[in-house]
């Protein structure tokens, strides 16, 4: 195991390393391009995803489908390599990687399995049941992986889309990014308290919960679920805690000043050309990855990311 | 023959004809089977007919994901206003597909509630209200002879579309000797020549073509002869053949039985003044009335002499030119 080896990490979880790294630093560049106001769409960056995004990009078979909402930047990017056909497609080109026809919030990539993505939520996940029903009638050996997050599983389409699935017998893994916030509101600031492993016991199909800033355990237990998913022919609902990062502190009409989630935009105090780690805290899937390897590997691995994607930022 | 069984006869032979479908919805194979719209469903083989659940978001959706994968499919709903509740997969989803190629056949065959005494539900008897949402493609089957050639093109073909059945006409007679089969001026955009008459053109729209064959019939027996369109389409993408016919006959007759503001007879309209074409025309609308909310019998009627003094009023060559 020594050649491919840098600061004591496995060769696999190396290769996982490289993905997060590639990624979050996609997500700074075109950061900085958003504050640039390079692109005319509206960008949902997902700094802080990246490990569940990585993993479910590991995982996942030529013949398995990927369905995604307005926030999926990180999976397209942890799909595709080439973050000069992502930049382009925000800028509407046609050199893009949907052509300039899908923008930021609806883009998809069918030739790297990302079937379909919508802005609207919950709106994938009754879409994920169908494509769910033609992959089985092409083989038995595919799977479904629809994302949302906890506030579209909110949506009735989440209800309908597990009896569906569930009655159909058809291998969708719902996965919940759950980074507690909608837009602007916490979860407890908006809605009662609902457990997705009760749910998943509802309708007798499997719940795992994963720590989504640890890429190994996600993509370890990802590749579990959807081992579990096929054979026995069943959805199950994967729900990942994780955190979105880019902060910012706001002063609101009648409420003490306060710091709010990141939605949409720029993350204004991020720069491309800083650490990548952006915060020190188990928040930060990188800061976890950092702390696994020696201070040497880490630079090593920062610096070879940051050397595949000189030509693109250049 | 009734009008449920040809149509049902029309969907089962061309079903028959293809390899692999995914036909669901509701109780489309138990029971009445949605009053016979589905009974005999052939299944086997490729051919796979489901009892769903109850979550037209989820089925509608469910018809739009097996399309992006290229798996033709046929969602037959009980009841058009049951759409409702899946109007962000009309609207959103078929826009997300209109940027997509290669992908498979979805219809969706709803039934409108137009029998009478439904109460609310009925209220939505207007396919074009719903294909308004997302310049959705839609066609109503108001008459068998015309829905046996629509089914036979539009049923499962690439892309998605909505066929919509009337509920008043399905235990109507409708063997084809007694009416005057439609011919399709094109059947693909759904504009069917019913009759030919000089006289004046008469159109009808949504659900309203056995009101304006009877129309056609007791004018014609008053000696007036008017030539009689039968629009299926929601919004047809040509109305050259009816702007011919009213550059002739210099007179328009509307017959639309929705209760609607958002009428395809207003573009028509729209149409014919774009170009210029001398005519009066005499819209026979169902007026819109809170008082529809309520049950009652849901009846569009036309009174043929109120027509009959209509035409004698504007006969280009005078009044009362006319026989009768």
């Amino acid at each position: 195991m020594g050649e491919d080896r840098i600061g004591g990490a496995a060769n696999a979880d190396l290769e996982l390393a490289r993905e997060l790294l590639r990624v979050r630093l996609s997500m700074m560049r075109i950061n900085d391009l958003i504050k640039q106001q390079a692109f005319s769409v509206p960008i949902h960056l997902a700094l802080g995803h990246e490990a569940i995004a990585v993993a479910v990009a590991a995982v996942m078979e030529p013949a398995d489908r990927l369905l995604l909402t307005h926030r999926n930047i990180h999976y397209n990017l942890a799909r595709n390599p080439d973050l000069g056909s992502e930049i382009a497609e925000y800028r509407l080109s046609e050199q893009g990687l949907g052509g300039g026809r899908y923008g930021a919030m609806n883009l998809t990539n069918p030739a790297r399995g990302i079937a379909y993505t919508s802005s609207i939520l919950g709106n994938c996940l009754v879409v994920a049941v169908g494509i769910a029903k033609a992959r089985k009638l092409a083989t038995p050996q595919a799977v479904t992986i629809a994302v949302t997050g906890d506030g579209a599983m909110e949506e009735g389409a989440f209800y309908e889309a597990l009896m569906m699935a569930r009655s159909l017998e058809l291998p969708v893994i719902f996965l919940v990014e759950n980074n507690q916030w909608s837009m602007y509101t916490r979860i407890h600031e908006r809605r009662c308290a609902v457990g997705l492993r009760g749910m998943a016991a509802a309708f007798e199909i499997p719940f795992h919960a994963l720590d989504g800033c640890d890429a190994v355990e996600c993509r370890a237990r990802l590749s579990a679920a959807r081992r579990i998913a096929i054979e026995q022919s069943s959805p199950c609902i994967v729900e990942v805690e994780l955190s979105t990062l880019g902060d910012r502190h706001v002063e609101e009409p009648g409420r003490a000043p306060r710091y709010i989630n990141y939605h949409h935009g720029a993350v204004g105090w991020v720069e491309y050309a800083d650490d990548p780690v952006i915060e020190r805290s188990d928040r930060d899937p990188l800061h976890r990855l950092a702390r696994q390897l020696d201070s040497s590997g880490w630079t090593e691995l920062v610096s070879e990311a940051r050397e595949q994607l000189a030509a693109v930022v250049a | 023959m009734s009008y449920i069984e040809r149509i049902n006869a029309a969907i089962r032979a061309r079903i028959a004809g293809t390899d692999r479908l995914v036909c669901f919805g509701q109780n489309i194979s138990a029971g009445s089977c949605l009053s016979g719209l589905t009974r005999g469903l052939p299944a086997g083989g490729g051919i796979e007919v489901i009892d769903t659940p109850n979550c037209e978001n989820a089925l509608v959706a469910f018809g739009f994901g097996l399309m992006l994968e290229g798996v033709d499919s046929i969602f037959f709903v009980k009841q058009l206003d049951f759409l409702l509740l899946a109007c962000d997969q009309l609207v959103n989803t078929y826009n997300m597909s209109r940027l997509r190629s290669g992908i498979g056949s979805f219809t969706i065959v709803p039934i409108v509630v137009d029998s009478g005494f439904e109460g609310p539900q009925s209220r939505l008897n207007n396919l074009a209200d719903l294909c308004s949402l997302a310049d959705l493609p839609g066609f109503t089957l108001a008459e068998a002879s015309a829905a046996e050639r629509i089914i036979d093109q539009q049923l499962i073909a690439p892309g998605f579309r909505i066929l919509a059945l009337s509920q008043r006409l399905f235990r109507t007679e409708s063997t084809p000797a007694s009416e005057t089969p439609a011919e399709p001026v094109d059947a693909q955009a759904g504009l069917f020549r019913l009759a030919s008459g000089d006289d004046a053109t008469l159109v009808a729209f949504n659900f309203s073509w056995p009101q304006a064959r009877q129309l056609r019939g007791e004018l014609a027996e008053r000696g007036i002869e008017a030539t009689l369109f039968g629009v299926a389409a929601c919004d047809p993408p040509d109305w050259d053949a009816i702007a011919d016919s009213v550059a002739r006959t210099g007179r328009l007759i509307l017959l639309d039985d929705s209760r609607s503001r958002n009428r395809p007879a207003d573009r028509l309209r729209a149409v014919l003044a774009d170009r210029g074409i001398p005519h009066a025309v005499l819209p026979l609308y169902r007026p819109i009335d809170v008082r529809d909310l309520a049950p009652n019998a849901d009846r569009f009627e036309v009174k043929t002499s109120h027509v009959q003094e209509w035409l004698h009023k504007t006969h280009p060559r005078g009044a009362g030119s006319i026989h009768g």
